[in-house]
């Protein structure tokens, strides 16, 4: 073995995922070992939500994750729900359903950028974010915000929806498909990109699950498992669907279940849109002060599975309490981008050149390590 | 939901009456007390019984209780996503406990976490540093309950008072109070 150099990737680097670095081992070309340092997007919110009123922490939970923010909501809501240990209306159950499934959408077609950019194909990106755009739009006309939307609500949703919800949400639809169908056609079937992507990163299903991978990295190689079908939450019980699963675990693989997702989220919206009560209300109001209790919210977001932990216990024995006690947040990233990319490097051979495909097949969200 | 037979017959017997069933919605779970010289066997047994993806360690602090309640957050891929909680107490002035990284490999960082967040050690593990806090945080574990970070932030950047900014003299173009120091003097 010639001498191993060490370099570092990040976070200043076109080819790093947001706001985290890397430290790579080199042996000639190929990657021997790779060590996360993440921590520069820390902002403490674990400990400011203690400080804060558990409608403001609701503010603050979507700041957790840009990429994907309503399933942070959807993760926090859940478990204040249990704590205050009340069922949300069944209209609000389907809005949510739909909001999710739109963010989802959004989150996968950012991650074009993260993936196609690196492979150069820069036609893929800008044609995903303008699909996203679409997204963004209808998000600013339901909700009143394009990024963090702060709509799933503790009891409910925020608002309700706007009267012509439903041919607006079908017209959005209608843009944004044509442009997925191009990009299947354009990219994901493209040569050059099946040569670049196939056979790289290959993880075993078995490995997969004893890693602690989720989301499509998990059902990439083969494993079945989408806690919209296994929990039932929301209006997913009532919603029939697929769930789109790879054979072989490579980035490959990996990539046509995101894309096979977008087809599967654009099918529960519209199925959610013809199944969902429009009469009703749509919110529960709730009390400033919170049980004591625990609770323990867990989504399948756009990366993984995504879990909060809220326990709420009285700080001053002699008042009640309008803060949360302790909140833990358990995103996604942190084994993808932990142990499953050291597993990888350790027994393939990646080079410098196909590791940011590697990464960005991967689909890391570094602020939810972070938080 | 109903008891993992598998579970519990791999289980030591003093714990094998203490599973209980709590929670509801998507929160709804096994639980377990266990004593936390017993932290390695029982996730031990509880991995050989199906429950092999490692979702994540809750700590909670109690100063008053001087206790620290570790939570090891289980679920079972092949049982449909069921959830086992763990649930242990360590002295808060001892803050020792067994690792149990090389069991679950996603513990290694969780337990990381455990440490520059908290100040747990765990026994056997071999990287316990700063990681997330590097070159972010000097002084003692921060989620600790009795540190107050918002008094700490105010003496480093406000200078002690509550949020006063420094008196500003560079022009900002005649536009803004800022320009006159930002208070009425």
């Amino acid at each position: 073995m010639s001498k191993a150099l060490t370099i570092f990737l990040g976070p200043q680097h076109p080819g790093a995922p947001g706001n985290v670095a890397f430290k790579l081992v080199l042996d000639g070309e190929r990657v021997v070992d790779i060590d996360l340092i993440p921590g520069f997007l820390h902002r403490g919110f674990e400990k400011m939500m203690e400080y804060r009123r558990w409608d403001m922490d609701l503010v603050m939970c979507p700041r957790i994750c840009v990429e994907d923010p309503d399933h942070v909501e959807l993760s926090y809501t859940h478990a204040m729900e249990q704590i205050f240990d009340i069922e949300p209306p069944e209209k609000a159950k389907y809005i949510r359903v739909i909001i999710a499934e739109f963010s989802r959408l959004a989150s996968h077609l950012l991650w074009m950028m993260h993936f196609a950019g690196p492979i150069a194909a820069r036609y893929a990106t800008s044609w995903a974010i303008a699909a996203r755009e679409e997204i963004l739009k209808w998000f600013d006309y339901v909700t009143g915000h394009r990024i963090y939307h702060h709509y799933i609500f503790p009891g409910g949703v925020r608002w309700n929806i706007p009267g012509d919800f439903e041919e607006k949400t079908l017209k959005v639809l209608k843009v944004i498909e044509p442009l997925i169908k191009d990009l299947d056609r354009g990219f994901f079937h493209h040569p050059i990109f099946i040569k670049r992507a196939q056979g790289v990163g290959r993880l075993k299903a078995s490995d997969a699950i004893r890693l602690g991978a989720t989301g499509p990295n998990l059902r990439g190689s083969g494993v079945q498992y989408d806690l919209r079908k296994s929990l039932r939450y929301d209006a997913y019980g009532e919603i029939d669907f697929e769930i789109p699963h790879g054979e072989y675990g490579d980035a490959y693989d990996r990539a046509l279940v995101r894309l096979r997702e977008m087809y599967t989220s654009i099918y529960i919206i519209r199925q959610a849109l013809e199944k969902m009560p429009y009469e009703g209300p749509y919110r529960w109001k709730l009390p400033p002060t919170l049980p004591i209790g625990e609770g323990i919210g867990r989504v399948e977001s756009a990366r993984g599975e995504f879990v909060a932990h809220i326990i709420s216990a009285p700080s001053n024995p002699l008042s009640r309490s309008l803060t949360p006690y302790r909140i833990k947040f358990r995103g996604p990233t942190m084994p993808h981008l932990t142990t499953i990319l050291k597993h990888i490097v350790a027994n393939e051979e990646i080079t410098v050149a196909d590791l940011p495909i590697l990464i960005g097949s991967l689909d890391p969200c570094p602020p939810d390590i972070d938080r | 939901m109903s008891f993992n037979d598998e579970l519990v017959s791999l289980l030591p017997p003093k714990y094998k009456g203490r599973l209980s069933i709590t929670g509801s919605n998507t929160g709804k779970r096994l639980e377990l007390y266990i004593d936390p010289c017993d932290v390695r066997s029982i996730l031990k047994a509880v991995y050989d019984a199906g429950y092999n993806h490692f979702i994540g360690i809750t700590v909670v602090d109690y100063p008053m209780e001087n206790v620290f309640e570790l939570v090891y957050l289980l679920s079972s891929i092949e049982r449909n996503g069921e959830l086992l909680a763990i649930r242990t107490k360590i002295k808060r002035d001892e803050p020792f406990i067994d690792s149990v990284a090389d069991i679950y490999p996603l513990a290694y960082y969780q337990e990381i976490e455990g440490y520059e967040f908290f100040g747990i050690i765990f026994r056997g593990h071999n990287g316990l540093r700063k990681w997330i806090l590097l070159d972010n945080w000097e002084g003692p574990p921060p989620l600790r309950k009795d540190i107050d970070t918002r008094q700490i932030v105010l003496e480093i950047f406000y200078g002690g008072k509550r949020y006063e900014r420094p008196r500003q003299w560079r022009s900002l173009g005649g536009y803004s109070g800022l320009e006159r120091g930002g208070e009425n003097e």
